[in-house]
């Protein structure tokens, strides 16, 4: 149990408390005791309270307009084309593995779904089983039409609407009977 | 919507944002940029277009992964200078002369706070997410992190062991510390002796510094009953090698604190 966790772990959890007087630093000694001189100097720093150094001299601002063009230009997420990469065998499994047809899938890839509309704990059985993370996902589904490959073979699922949809329409569309739409659309944990 | 954050507590829990914030958030989101933009500029903190800074490292990740405009640049800064506010100025107590250290920790916390964000556009870092929890308490452990990587260079913790046969630099530097507490409870409610305590409490070497804030919380620095949590247990250190720096300590703070007065005790 002591050892899962990072320094970094403690001291945040530590910082959010909502008091550092002894009996939480006490506490977290006994719970953590290898991070004992981290949580003592976090200790000390948090007995400071807000720290504003006031004005900032031309070599700070100097500094933060270099680290603007540091971040700017640091390499964003490579958006991939998640979905166009799939093979058939694999799509099926995905679509069985969330429990939706395939053709709720092939709507993902064609971007025929608002990707507002999906709820984020769908979003994220998603991720996992694809592999990525939510955001991602988010950056594949939000890809412009022209990058991906649209359909060109003989397909054997039955077509969507044309237009983007929701993701609720989508499932309407695709008969998804009512208690597993209602599953499907459940966003409970992250509200 | 709000993206909810991802990082898990010790005890397993996601954490969350304040209620105030998210309300916040949710306001900011309705907002045209170009708004949000010109609220960067707002430093009175009891005005109500004042960005808390919670909102601002959300607002500078949400757009990390789409094309930058003026308001991200604007976003960038305001946060940026905020951290910088939050870091040790690199000035001494006379201030004339830099602190080599303070100077260091500074700039190892703004890159420390930079690496983050940078990495942040390419693969969600949950250390961010306590920053739009509790933006000044994770600074503080931004802070203790530039330290400790700082000290671990030239302050490593291993300091002088005591000979418990000989006591030799024990009673050398209990003759120095003499009767000087700094911790002393009257003296602590003057205001401008706490500012100057701080600063000499900082310049102190980072075994010495955890045993006066250990001290400060009333932590014992021994205890013979099993189970309680004292320093000598806490650091791996003999007791007595623990009063020693103590004593130590309190030697350095008190001509620090009594500079300029006679240092007859």
């Amino acid at each position: 149990m002591k050892s899962e966790f990072t320094s970094e772990d403690v001291l945040n959890a530590f910082a959010v408390e909502r008091t550092h007087d002894r009996a939480t630093l006490e506490r977290y000694l006994h719970q953590f005791p290898q991070y004992a001189v981290e949580l003592a100097l976090l200790s000390r720093e948090l007995s400071r309270g807000d720290v504003d150094t006031g004005e900032l001299s031309d070599r700070d601002r100097a500094a933060i307009a270099e680290a603007w063009i540091q971040y700017s230009s640091s390499p964003s997420f490579r958006v991939v084309d998640i979905f166009n990469s799939l093979s058939v065998p694999q799509r099926r499994e995905l679509a069985s593995s969330l429990g939706i047809p395939l053709q709720i899938v092939t709507a993902f890839r064609e971007r025929k779904v608002i990707v507002s509309s999906i709820p984020r704990r769908f979003l994220a059985r998603m991720a996992t089983a694809l592999g990525r993370t939510s955001d991602q996902v988010i950056a594949a589904l939000s890809l412009p039409l022209e990058t991906c490959c649209v359909r060109s073979h003989k397909s054997d699922e039955k077509p969507l609407a044309t237009g983007p949809a929701t993701f609720e329409k989508l499932l309407i569309d695709a008969q998804v009977p009512k208690d597993k739409l209602a599953e499907l659309m459940a966003d409970d944990d992250y509200h | 919507m709000i993206a909810p954050l991802r990082k898990k507590d010790v005890g397993g829990k996601v954490y969350t944002r304040l209620p105030h914030i998210e309300k916040k958030l949710k306001e900011l989101s309705a907002l045209p940029r170009s708004q949000i933009s010109a609220r960067c500029a707002i430093q009175d903190k009891d005005s109500s277009d004042y960005l808390p800074s919670e909102c601002l490292v959300y607002l500078v990740r949400e757009n990390r992964s789409r094309s930058f405009d003026e308001c991200s640049e604007h976003l960038f800064k305001a946060l940026m200078e905020r951290v910088m506010r939050g870091l040790p100025q690199a000035v001494s107590l006379d201030g004339d002369s830099e602190r080599l250290t303070d100077s260091n920790v500074r700039d190892e916390g703004r890159h420390r706070f930079l690496e983050m964000l940078a990495n942040d556009r390419h693969e969600y870092v949950e250390a961010l997410d306590v920053y739009e929890v509790r933006f000044q308490m994770a600074l503080a452990t931004l802070r203790v992190d530039a330290q400790r990587k700082i000290y671990r260079q030239d302050d490593p913790l291993e300091g002088i062991e005591i000979d418990p046969a000989t006591g030799e630099i024990a009673e050398k530097v209990e003759r120095a510390a003499g009767t000087f507490d700094p911790l002393d409870g009257h003296a602590l409610d003057d205001p401008h002796y706490r500012l100057r305590l701080d600063k000499a409490i900082d310049g102190l070497p980072v075994l010495q510094k955890t045993i006066i804030e250990m001290i400060r919380q009333g932590i014992p620095i021994e205890s013979k009953e099993i189970g309680i949590v004292n320093i000598s247990n806490s650091l791996g250190k003999d007791s007595k090698t623990v009063r020693t720096h103590r004593n130590m300590a309190y030697a350095t703070l008190r001509v620090a604190l009594t500079k300029g007065e006679s240092n007859e005790v």
